[in-house]
């Protein structure tokens, strides 16, 4: 094949690709999906809730949750306070609590104009009977963080997101 | 002599196993132990600081056991012992001095700079938690408000202030009294609007119940439903609803949790007739909480005697109807009762193809309900262990032809669900059901992978690869067994060599 059917071919390919990107980027949120891979502590499944917080540290939603019986919502404190005096349906993001070692995926839906404006995700760990890690990860809500992988400083081992 | 040899090495490693730490031993706590005795036990290589499964250590223990003082400071001053050291339910020493009614170790906590405000995991600090007990010592309360503790701010999760807490089992209103005279009221209320006189009835304590309505506190509907729950020390008798009742409370009253008296009548043992006089006053059997708990799936899940659901089941609208997690009757019986329960649901037409919200089925809560013979033993002795309990449910399951090679929905076999339990004899069980042991869930992960993620040693992965795992196989992540294990803490910290997986 040579390179001009090569170029060709690519710009076909562009050209019908363009319009679905185009329908993606128009949607006001996008999805990604976020691995959590934990550290092998010891102990009770930790409670994880991932947060959008603003370049004040103040929290601005609650994008998913990991752990649902709700009795062990009060050892995550920080994100508690907010969730308590705003309390919104979170079923929807809630899944299972990871426990040592292992690892969830969780679809998370981030407003657009969100990213690359300030804007912070926090995830906060607690254990049963251990520490409880307010910022056990916080990285800045940038295109190429939702790209990468980022180490965590408590039960989080790492964090990798990748387009849904 | 060889098979004595044996037998004596055997012996020991099991002991070794068990990590016997004498200063975890409640035993040598009740003997009151000096100073020197725990230092006798130290130098023979007691650790003064470890945490046991339930994160208890020496300290928690002495001061539980009334140790004396000096033992219990000599304790604190051993590293790993610090006074920011978190205990069983995150509570610190603070919260067990307090709650034993302490105050000399209480008061050199203090010095120490412990942390007065700190909350356990169920948001209860030092104070709360020793008028939860009814700890009648009130130098601990005296010591801990001079610390700047403020009793009307300080409540528990449920917005429950000492007074409320400490008054069921305050029978000569001493405690209350004195938290009345630090300026806490009798009247008052927790979240859920619950008043003292709602909090009496949890211990079903008739005289008390009547001398609150003669200070004046006014009757509480939600005190039937606090009175079905009990208290740690129990059930309560019929006279005490009886008594209830007679005050025009409505026996069919709802709380705002969306439970009636059913609820947790029907998870005790002994109360099948007041569970009678409930159904026939009209309380509705089909009532779901909340989290979409019907009285049905309560029972289901712990209530041993299939008496209960006998009660239940003539007024039960649909037996196989679901929580708010997708988890029938059923499910709940396979997941943590017994095999006798687990045949009666069936017997009686629960579906035996339910499915909860996330795909699993009843294979899925069948695994979960397994564990190895030792420490299985949850219930009275000589009652079956879990693993029997296992074997009983599973035949069940069996004889009605249920599919135990199906993956779950997510892809889960029941080789990654054992796995997950880090139990190699579960693991061994299950190759009897002809699974895959190469089959990847949805994310890619084989069991091999799950067992190179989350074992503490080399045994399960030896096990998985002698049955035929590949060891090439990749995670949708690309990366292999090998990989995994190698970010492995625990089987990096324990120096496990990795080159079989290579």
């Amino acid at each position: 094949m040579n390179n001009l059917l090569k170029i060709t071919l690519l710009f076909c390919a562009l050209a019908f690709f363009k319009p679905t990107q185009v329908n993606a980027q128009n949607a006001a949120s996008a999805k990604y999906k976020c691995m959590i891979q934990m550290t092998n502590y010891m102990g009770e499944g930790a409670y994880i809730v991932i947060s959008l917080v603003d370049a004040k540290g103040q929290y601005n939603k609650t994008l998913y949750v990991l752990g649902s019986d709700k009795k062990w919502y009060k050892s995550l404190k920080e994100w508690h306070k907010f969730y308590a005096q705003k309390p919104t349906n979170i079923s929807a993001v809630t899944g299972a609590s990871l426990t040592g070692g292992d690892r969830g995926v969780s679809v998370i839906e981030i407003e657009k104009a969100k990213i690359n404006a300030g804007y912070k995700l926090r995830f906060e760990t607690a254990v049963e009977d251990k520490e409880y890690y307010v910022k056990d990860l916080e990285i800045p809500l940038t295109t190429e963080a939702l790209a990468a992988k980022t180490d965590g400083t408590g039960f989080i081992r790492y964090v990798r997101f990748s387009a849904n | 002599m060889k098979k004595l040899l044996l037998g004596l090495t055997l012996f020991c490693c099991v002991s070794a196993q068990a990590q016997k730490n004498s200063l975890l031993d409640q035993a040598f706590w009740q003997g009151k132990p000096d100073v020197n005795s725990v230092k006798a036990e130290i130098e023979k290589g007691a650790n003064p600081a470890q945490l046991n499964g339930s994160s208890f250590d020496p300290v928690v223990m002495a001061i539980n056991a009334d140790a004396p003082n000096e033992t219990i400071k000599f304790l604190l001053v051993q590293p790993g012992n610090e006074v920011t050291k978190l205990t069983h339910d995150g509570r610190t020493y603070l919260h067990w001095a307090a709650n034993r009614g302490n105050d000399e170790i209480l008061s050199y906590l203090l010095s120490k700079g412990i942390n007065v405000g700190l909350k356990d995991s169920h948001g209860v600090t030092a104070l709360t938690f020793a008028a939860g007990s009814g700890q009648p010592n009130t130098k601990i309360y005296d010591l801990l408000l001079a610390k700047g503790t403020n009793l009307k701010t300080d409540v528990n999760g449920s917005g429950a202030n000492a007074l409320l807490l400490a008054i069921a089992s305050d029978k000569d209103f001493k405690l209350t009294d004195y938290f009345v005279s630090k300026g806490l009221d009798l009247k008052s209320t927790d979240a859920d609007g619950l008043n003292a006189f709602g909090y009496v009835a949890r211990s079903g304590n008739i005289e008390a119940l009547k001398a609150l309505l003669a200070k004046g506190i006014p009757v509480d509907q939600a005190a039937l439903i606090t009175a079905s729950e009990g208290s740690r020390r129990g059930s309560n008798g019929i006279e005490v609803y009886q008594y209830l009742e007679s005050l025009k409370i409505k026996p069919t009253y709802t709380n705002k949790e969306g439970r009636n008296v059913l609820h947790a009548l029907v998870r005790k043992p002994k109360q099948n007739d007041i569970i009678a006089h409930f159904i026939t006053a009209g309380v509705d059997v089909n009532q779901a909480d909340v989290d979409g708990n019907t009285p049905l799936m309560y029972a289901a899940a712990s209530n041993r005697d299939t008496a209960v659901l006998a009660l239940l089941l003539p007024k039960v609208k649909n037996i196989n109807q679901v929580n708010t997690k997708g988890l029938s009757a059923l499910a709940m019986a396979v997941n943590s009762n017994s095999p006798a329960v687990v045949a009666y649901l069936l017997a009686k037409g629960a579906d035996l193809k339910t499915t909860d919200k996330d795909g699993n089925n009843l294979a899925y809560y069948l695994i979960q309900s397994y564990s190895s013979a030792e420490g299985g033993r949850g219930f009275a002795p000589g009652a079956p262990s879990k693993a029997e309990e296992f074997e009983g449910k599973l035949k069940l399951l069996q004889a009605k032809g249920f599919d135990l090679a199906a993956a779950q929905k997510n892809g889960n076999t029941l080789y990654h669900l054992a796995v997950a339990k880090g139990d190699l004899g579960l693991v061994k069980r299950v190759q009897d059901f002809k699974i895959d042991v190469n089959s990847p869930n949805k994310e890619g992960i084989t069991p091999l992978h799950k067992a190179a993620m989350i074992s503490k040693d080399d045994v399960m992965l030896k096990y998985l690869l002698s049955i035929g795992a590949k060891k090439e196989a990749k995670t949708s992540f690309d990366e292999s067994a090998f990989d995994l294990a190698s970010e492995n803490e625990s089987l990096t910290k324990g120096n496990v060599s990795l080159s079989f997986l290579k």
